[in-house]
């Protein structure tokens, strides 16, 4: 009995394991920071994906936990957006002012990560655009 | 004799003994250091990784020590390692292109044999620019 024990203790398991604890994904901008003063025209986005796998949106990867990032950024009057599996994107701010990028996550079907977690939040950064 | 035989079970149990690893496994990111310039085609990382074997193998019920580091560039995995110098030859999703230039999140962590994570988790993140045009050769 006592020899049964410790067997059972020394695996760290028993009969009911307790089932795998699934992270939320995180995400959140590596550059630039919120309140950066950027130049017109590209701007080299980077971005840190945890707990989730991404892939190239316009591919199919039924049953992989993996789906896309959507960047949306606006000035307010001139919402744009786009899809992308890169951690690296680069978007584009045509006019100066004050821009406001959102970067979210999205499984492949297209449904979004509050729907399997409540508690993910997208990342979100204002940039001031001035001229070069 | 009802000692001997605890001892003996709780030695087997822990599948380590005398001439094996003892210790915490873990895991010092050596080169680059956080903040670091390097170049990315290819990105050369270095570790120490102590008292945990790293192997290439899948096994099922992995014993505790041993398994493989996995190194991600922007939370993406761009390498699973059963060596301490891992060389990233190109960037994850990037359809076989070189890291491409600007700011990373760098990151590494300790999986058992089975892809689970160590518990504790071991692992560790720093911040790095990527300049292709330091690259030689």
């Amino acid at each position: 009995m006592l020899l049964a024990a410790l067997l059972t203790a020394c695996t760290g398991k028993s009969a009911d394991s307790t089932p795998l604890v699934v992270a939320t994904p995180t995400i959140a901008f590596v550059s630039p920071h919120d309140g950066d003063t950027v130049g017109i025209g590209d701007l080299p986005l980077s971005i840190v994906v945890n707990d989730f796998l991404l892939s190239d949106p316009a591919k199919h990867n039924d049953g992989e936990p993996a789906g896309y990032m959507q960047i949306d950024w606006t000035d307010g009057t001139t919402p744009q957006s786009m899809q992308t599996g890169s951690t690296t994107p680069t978007i584009s701010l045509p006019t100066a002012g004050s821009w406001t990028i959102t970067a979210d996550l999205y499984f492949t079907d297209g449904d979004g990560m509050s729907e399997s977690f409540t508690d993910f939040v997208p990342a979100t950064i204002t940039v001031n655009a001035q001229p070069g | 004799m009802l000692l001997a035989s605890l001892a003996a079970t709780l030695l087997a149990c822990t599948g380590t003994n005398a001439d094996s690893t003892s210790g915490a496994p873990s895991l010092t990111l050596i080169s680059p250091v956080d903040g670091d310039t390097v170049c990315g085609g290819p990105l050369e990382v270095v570790t120490k990784v102590e008292n945990f074997t790293l192997t290439n193998q899948t096994i099922e019920n992995p014993p505790p020590n041993e398994g493989h580091m996995h190194v991600y560039l922007n939370g993406q995995e761009a390498a699973q390692s059963d060596s301490e110098n891992v060389t990233i030859t190109d960037e994850p999703n990037g359809d076989g292109a070189p890291v491409n230039d600007g700011p990373w999140q760098l990151s590494l962590d300790l999986a058992l044999a089975d892809h689970s994570p160590l518990v504790p988790f071991v692992g560790t993140y720093i911040y790095i620019t990527v300049d292709n045009t330091l690259c030689t050769g």
